[in-house]
């Protein structure tokens, strides 16, 4: 195995790593409307929002987040031996626009031994930004990683 | 723009969506959008030898299911801009769990002279079970009837 996941014990506070960009498109916006159900006209209506305060339609505030995931997993050379994710503090502060290219920036921000032997806390930070440097979504995760067996 | 003004929101509302069924195509969309193809939830083999027993749902597929939910509460406001929120995810949801969410509104802050005033508002996901699957305190910028008041 080439892609071990590491451990908790294995985890630095203060690491970061910044992934590649992905461009956000139209088939995105639609695809997320449908899977999600979530058809706010911000997102799918292109004749209104040209009248609205953005001008044109905006990606749905949770596509980011997802896909702020996926970018994530792409930043990390080695993944956690992640057990649980528990809690998630995000703030939306900005719009992505179809045809963004958004990037995440991920720190890893506390550690913690948990009340369970077995498992430890690991708080990361994420920063979302666009091809101009904005931040466009950002806020911090909880995660409870294995922590290596002992014996 | 259909649903309530700003103006129009009462703190203290509750209301409850129709349920619905999470699916394995739910999952497998969800990690095709998002690209995040975590091992617990796109990999059986691999989660079925976890404390998991098999695939469970990412975590983050349950506030946009949760979205698209509480559109058909029956609460519909003018949502300008989603600002932001805090998650907590209790337990875990699995291929063939249904799904319901709670809307509860909790506060509301008026901005003076913005096109919108702050909503905050409790969306509690809840399974087949009645068990709190993953709880979640929002705030939404909804629009004004008038602007400037």
């Amino acid at each position: 195995m080439t892609n071990v996941a590491r451990y908790w014990e294995e985890i630095g506070v203060g690491e970061e790593y910044l992934s590649p960009g992905r461009t956000v498109t139209e088939a995105d916006i639609v695809n997320f409307a449908g899977l999600s159900g979530d058809w706010n006209v911000l997102h799918t209506d292109a004749e209104s929002m040209k009248h609205s305060l953005y001008g044109e339609r905006i990606a749905h505030g949770l596509l980011g987040l997802a896909i702020q995931a996926g970018l994530s997993a792409r930043a990390m050379p080695r993944p956690f031996e992640t057990l649980a994710f528990t809690g998630l503090r995000w703030r939306f502060k900005g719009p992505i626009r179809i045809g963004d290219t958004i990037k995440v920036q991920v720190r890893v921000k506390e550690k913690r031994e948990g009340s369970m032997p077995d498992r430890g806390l690991i708080v990361l930070s994420r920063q979302v930004s666009n091809q101009r440097g904005e931040v466009v979504q950002e806020g911090e995760m909880d995660l409870l990683i294995a922590r290596r067996p002992t014996q | 723009m259909t649903g309530a003004f700003f103006e129009e929101v009462e703190v203290g509302f509750k209301a409850e969506s129709p349920g619905r069924t999470i699916t394995e195509a739910d999952l497998v969309t969800f990690a095709a959008i998002s690209g995040d193809y975590d091992c617990l939830s796109a990999d059986e083999e691999f989660a079925r030898f976890t404390e998991y027993r098999g695939r469970v749902a990412p975590p983050l597929l349950g506030p946009c299911i949760l979205s698209g939910l509480a559109y058909r509460t029956g609460l519909s406001v003018k949502v300008l801009a989603f600002s932001g929120g805090e998650w907590k995810f209790h337990g875990d949801i699995r291929i063939g769990d249904t799904l319901r969410v709670r809307i509860h509104v909790l506060q509301k802050r008026d901005l003076r002279g913005r096109e919108g005033g702050m909503v905050i508002e409790q969306w509690d996901l809840i399974n087949q079970r009645d068990e709190l699957v993953q709880e979640a305190r929002v705030s939404l910028l909804v629009a004004k009837r008038t602007v400037g008041s």
